[in-house]
């Protein structure tokens, strides 16, 4: 768990920090989007280039980034050898039974594969060189034109905020509660599956009766500092729109297009 | 069982650009059977160098020394329950950590985590409750329904219950009551003069210090900057206030007499002290 760095932000000083959550968010999801859009060893060879281009350019030390992204790695991994033995088509190499090793299985799950990794390390990169708040900011006002459907997104953005400014609070918690339990004996990398999760419910019931006394407690200090769900409110970050995010829209739109051009 | 840190240094994240570091280059001797107290300000690395007396966290460089185990930064996390079970540590709000239906399981978890049967465990809980001062009412009460007070004395109760040799207590006290302060404060002496477990002492409370305490270690950041019996420590009270540290009641007292031009040869720590202190000083001047 302390290893995964999914949603972990380390602040930095790099055109990608200084750009507006909103566009970050976007640009995410639109690359995201795009590389469905990539069919052939060319078209795949510009993405990662891409990808890894934006990876260097956020400043983010490559060591600790690469081995916070290999857990789930590993995760794809298992994902992508379905793929790879249950794909037929063109040459096959080995047969037994239901499980093949073709020549389409094995360039299918590679692009699966590699779509998945792009997937991956964009959305870490993302969270990586956002601060939660922002992120938080930043979906709510991409969010914003669903008000005129009568959706309720300030409160929907005020609980996406306060889970994302939990999360650290959480995982320390939940490291000093495994403290105080191995220091009364509890093994947690011991014995079977069972006797791990058994091990687990020590930790969990103290972490659901803070967390619940501690929403309690919050719902109590907003409300005597006057907040009200109901009303318009103003914000202290006003978020700002910056070169940097037009020039980044821009190599966007150059992207696509070279994609275009690229895949077959 | 003496603990031994030999130029312990300790990071977190260790290898990520967010690293920080929790000690730096502590070296230090705990003796067997002592009362010991470690001060320092929020954040100084008091609680970082308290998991290391029952390796739950390791050295990033250097060596832990408990007993005859020697923890370094490559001692595996296997055949460390021995370990836990000699060093008991009761952590700050240690009263996030209950979770059992009724006190009474809740105490009897560790023992039980040690090999102790469930009827042992059960016998073992009924003592601990009544040695921390909780009425044998609430033996079978969910410990959700306790106030906080009493909450936290079930959890020190379930860490003596494993019966360990050494008792770390990291702020023990804070938020209690001042009689519960001082209930918990003279049990923890007992056990300790009674008996002989070695109590090693967080705290903020000067007066603690001066009061129990046969030695002490001040950190700052993570380095140790000072230590000694607390009579050495507070006879620097320059050293001490330039910290931000404090100093006894008593001393402080004794302070503003000597100010006053009142003679003051050696410094008084405990109400006692300064007790005799004033009443050798009013004979004096009647005579
Ligand atoms: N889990 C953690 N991850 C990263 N840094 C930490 C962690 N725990 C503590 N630190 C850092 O290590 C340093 C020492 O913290 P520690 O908790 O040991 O202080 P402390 O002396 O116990 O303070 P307090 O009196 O508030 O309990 C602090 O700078 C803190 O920010
Ligand atoms: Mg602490």
């Amino acid at each position: 768990m302390d290893k995964l760095i999914l949603g972990r932000f380390v602040p930095g000083d790099t055109w990608i920090h200084h750009m507006d959550p909103r566009s970050k968010i976007l640009i995410s999801f639109y690359f995201i989007a795009i590389i469905f859009l990539a069919n052939n060893v060319a078209s795949y060879a510009l993405m990662i280039a891409f990808t890894l281009g934006v990876i260097f350019l956020s400043g983010v030390d490559q060591k600790f980034f690469f081995r916070g992204v290999r857990p789930l790695f590993f995760l794809i991994l298992i994902t992508v050898l379905f793929q790879l033995f249950l794909t037929r088509g063109g040459h096959v190499y080995w047969q037994f039974g239901p499980f093949a090793l073709s020549q389409y299985g094995i360039i299918s799950s590679i692009y699966v594969f590699l779509r998945f990794m792009m997937i991956i390390l964009m959305s870490t990169l993302l969270t990586l060189t956002t601060a939660p708040l922002m992120i938080a900011d930043g979906i709510e006002a991409l969010l914003n034109p669903l008000k005129k459907l009568h959706l309720p997104i300030d409160q929907l953005a005020l609980m996406i905020s306060l889970a994302l400014r939990f999360v650290p609070t959480l995982m320390d918690e939940t490291m000093a509660i495994m403290n105080a339990q191995r220091a009364r004996g509890v093994d947690f990398g011991d014995g079977g599956l069972m006797k791990r999760v058994k091990a687990m419910v020590p930790v969990l019931i103290p972490l659901f009766v803070n967390t619940f006394s501690r929403a309690g407690d919050l719902a109590i200090a907003m409300e005597s500092r006057g907040y009200n769900g109901e009303t318009e409110r103003t914000r202290y970050r006003v978020l700002q729109w910056h070169a940097v995010d037009t020039i980044a829209i821009i190599v966007m739109v150059v992207l696509t297009a070279a994609l275009i051009f690229a895949r077959n | 069982m003496a603990i031994t840190f030999k130029n312990v240094d300790y990071f977190y994240d260790l290898g990520t650009p967010i690293a920080t570091a929790g000690l730096k280059n502590i070296s230090l001797t705990i003796p067997d059977n002592s009362y010991t107290a470690i001060i320092g300000h929020t954040g100084s690395g008091k609680s970082t160098l308290l998991q290391h007396l029952n390796a739950l966290l390791k050295p990033s460089h250097g060596e832990v020394q408990i007993d005859s185990r020697v923890i370094t930064a490559e001692t595996n996390n296997k055949n460390l329950k021995s370990l836990r079970k000699k060093v008991g540590i009761v952590f700050q709000f240690a009263e996030h950590q209950l979770f059992e239906e009724t006190v009474g399981k809740d105490i009897a978890f560790g023992p039980m985590n040690f090999g102790a049967t469930q009827a042992e465990a059960l016998e073992i809980a009924r003592e601990m409750l009544t040695t921390v001062g909780l009425d044998e009412k609430y033996f079978d009460v969910s410990p959700f329904d306790l106030s906080g007070g009493q909450m936290r004395r079930v959890a020190i109760a379930g860490v003596l219950a494993l019966k360990p040799d050494i008792l770390v207590l990291d702020e023990p006290t804070a938020g209690l009551d001042p009689k519960s302060r001082q209930a918990m404060m003279d049990l923890f002496l007992e056990l300790h003069e009674k008996r002989g477990l070695s109590i090693i002492l967080v705290t903020h409370q000067m007066d603690d210090v001066a009061d129990f305490a046969e030695h002490v270690f001040i950190l700052e950041q993570g380095q140790l900057i000072k230590s000694g019996t607390p009579q050495e420590i507070f006879n620097d009270y320059q050293f001490m206030l330039d910290h931000g540290l404090g100093l006894p009641k008593a001393t402080q007292f004794a302070l503003k007499m000597r100010q006053q031009g009142f003679k003051v040869p050696t410094l008084p720590l405990k109400e006692a002290e300064l007790v005799d202190l004033i009443t050798k000083q009013l004979t004096e001047t009647e005579q």
